[in-house]
């Protein structure tokens, strides 16, 4: 049995961090693969989650004991990221299906392409993406994927082939270009090429209804994503889903989660791809995470049930508005205290310690007992600074969930007790009483000063500390001493 | 280890020092003939002198063993340069405390080693053996030669 993610497009890309996160803090027994497709490889957001997935990765191999810190074993695919346009380095649609030849040649093809697309869709450049139009980007993967022969579709595909118990999950939304076009067809295409296996897999997607805004390009001439259009996009989607699920014939989903929110947040810029694409993390993306994990605990589908969840009323977003949340809330605590502590504080002194041995104290019993000690005595500057790099951005990610601008305040931690300013988290000088006011809750456990969590490390068994290395065995006694539950 | 297994045994092994100071050195002192006091004083005289500044050399050595145990177990989180200049210290004010009534206050004898040695190894007992082999786990490593010693 294995769980197998598709993240389409840039909301799906985002979708899709938040679930690497989730399943950081949250772990699962079976093997996540993970794809991504985008036709812009050079989004911000899909370059970001790309990042995140690899430094989960890194950081889990040098993590890896029995504590329930980064126990989630995720397989990225190879290439993490499939665009239909590897051959095409500035791909144009009309180019892309040979318009040309189609004039001279099949005159009636040619004019069925001018019935379904204006001439300024065909003359679009799509490096950067199907530019809010999926009935461009449903043309163009439709005719591009290649599940049979293709990277990576080829190992996804034998892989799920071979699993009596696949549980596919597709991350996208409906109202862009590339995830409204991609949830669909791929899908599909899914399907159809594993027909023979189909009672042997499940398969699920999130629709993502419009979540966020952005203020209109100066050039309205030219081809982009309109947010004003979202709304009508979302409704002619979910007409096409609903035929699709009342329809006789199994649906190509076996579980669809529509996820939303009736305020929208302001990105305040408009970016029509690439790099610049790079939107802060949304609540709305963590409840698409929860969506996958509920897809993945469902036991059956032959009967046809449909969950709900809603948030109370409030301006405020509590755990308590999450599926599950309160089982999240606890497995976030461990995860958020774990990377406050050790980026606030054991980070630091255990780097400057390979700068200048003898800055951590010589008598420094933890240190001693697990590294010095240890196997692989001083070495272990490597997995440091991997476990630092996935910490970061897990912190900048928790931050960026918590910073809305749609009027709703998310109190599931208190980040302001830390600081995210250039792809870094620094701390204000009263790290360690920010370290108690993180997850706020009244446990004398929980309001540990850092002296007193490398106290409690000291008092740690050095025999009883299990990992596969120095730093697991040290990474999994202070994820211990951090855990709230 | 608990954490009041260091208090414990500070307290076991100031019982054994005080039980040998006052009980096992005085019969063997006198019944071995190891001591012969000079001038007028008799051997019992120069016991109950051997035995005052012992017990005074105990009772430092046990009180500054025990503030180390908790000021290990209760009060330093984290280990500093300063908690090992602290160790130094009160190790020197114990091996004073025992050490220096032997060399002055004790009055003459031959073989007046033996008392030396007795006093040297009521230090060792009970501050050096206390520290080193059970200091709580922040501090365990700080007494020189305890990296040796606990494993």
């Amino acid at each position: 049995m294995g769980y197998y993610i598709i993240g389409i497009g840039g909301s799906g890309a985002k979708c899709t961090e938040a679930l690497i996160h989730t399943l950081a803090a949250f772990p699962v027994e079976q093997p996540v693969s993970i794809l991504l497709v985008d036709p812009d490889t050079a989004n911000g957001n899909l370059a970001r989650t790309v990042q995140t997935l690899d430094a989960y990765v890194a950081a889990r191999s040098g993590v890896l004991g029995e504590q329930a810190l980064l126990k989630s074993f995720l397989k990225p695919t190879d290439p993490r990221v499939w665009t239909p346009f590897t051959d095409e380095p500035r791909p144009v649609f009309r180019d892309l299906f040979q318009y040309e030849f189609l004039s001279r040649r099949h005159p009636v093809a040619a004019g069925l392409m001018d019935v379904l697309y204006s001439e300024q869709e065909k003359t679009a450049k799509l490096d950067k993406g199907f530019l809010g139009h999926p009935s461009i980007g449903a043309a163009v993967l439709a005719d591009s994927a290649d599940l049979i022969s293709e990277h990576p579709w080829k190992e996804l595909c034998n892989t799920m082939r071979n699993d009596p118990q696949a549980k596919v999950f597709l991350f996208g939304s409906i109202f862009g270009g590339t995830g409204a076009s991609g949830l669909p067809t791929l899908a599909r295409l899914l399907t159809d090429h594993l027909q023979d296996r189909r009672e042997q897999f499940t398969i699920g997607s999130t629709l993502l209804l419009p979540y966020f805004s952005f203020p209109p390009a100066d050039d309205r001439s030219q081809l982009q994503a309109r947010s004003e259009e979202f709304v009508l996009r979302s409704q002619a989607a979910l007409g096409y889903y609903q035929d699709k699920l009342d329809a006789d014939e199994r649906s190509i989903y076996d579980a669809v989660y529509v996820l939303g929110s009736n305020v929208s947040s302001p990105l305040g810029n408009n970016s029509l791809g690439s790099t610049s694409q790079r939107n802060p993390a949304h609540y709305v993306e963590l409840y698409a995470a929860t969506a996958a994990l509920h897809f993945f605990g469902l036991q059956s589908t032959s009967q046809p049930r449909t969950f709900l969840t809603a948030r109370a009323n409030t301006n405020l977003l509590t755990w308590d508005s999450l599926p599950n949340g309160f089982a999240l809330r606890d497995h976030f605590a461990n995860l958020a205290r774990f990377a406050y502590a050790y980026l606030g504080y054991f980070y630091p002194r255990l780097r400057e310690q390979l700068k200048t041995p003898g800055f951590l104290s010589k008598n420094t019993s933890w240190f001693i007992n697990i590294f010095e000690r240890g196997q692989a005595k001083n070495n272990y500057g490597e997995p440091l600074e991997h476990l630092a790099d996935y910490c970061m951005r897990f912190l900048t990610w928790l931050d960026a969930l918590h910073r809305t601008n749609d009027g709703l305040t998310v109190g599931y931690f208190d980040t302001s007790t830390y600081v995210v300013a250039q792809n870094a988290v620094t701390f204000p000088s009263g790290a360690s009483t920010g370290f108690q006011r993180l997850y706020p809750i009244a446990d004398r456990r929980l309001s540990r000063t850092f002296e007193e969590l490398s106290n409690a490390m000291d008092h740690q068994n050095p025999r009883s500390l299990s990992g596969n290395s120095d730093f697991g065995r040290f990474a999994g006694s202070l994820y211990r001493e951090c855990r709230a539950i | 280890m608990g954490k009041y297994t260091g208090l414990i045994v500070t307290f076991a092994l100031t019982l054994l020092a005080l039980l040998l100071l006052t009980l096992a050195w005085p019969v063997a002192i006198e019944n071995l003939d190891w001591v012969r006091p000079t001038g007028r004083q008799t051997l019992a005289e120069w016991i109950d002198n051997f035995r005052f500044w012992g017990l005074v050399g105990v009772a430092c050595c046990s009180v500054l063993a025990v503030l180390w145990q908790i000021l290990g177990e209760f009060y330093w989180k984290v280990v500093t340069s300063g908690v090992q200049f602290i160790w130094w210290l009160l190790a020197i004010v114990a091996g004073v405390a025992t050490v220096l009534p032997a060399a002055f206050l004790l009055a003459p004898a031959e073989g007046s080693w033996v008392a030396y040695a007795i006093y040297v190894f009521d230090f060792l007992a009970v501050f050096g053996a206390s520290s080193i082999g059970f200091s709580p786990p922040t501090v365990m490593f700080v007494p020189p030669g305890a990296k040796l010693l606990r494993r």
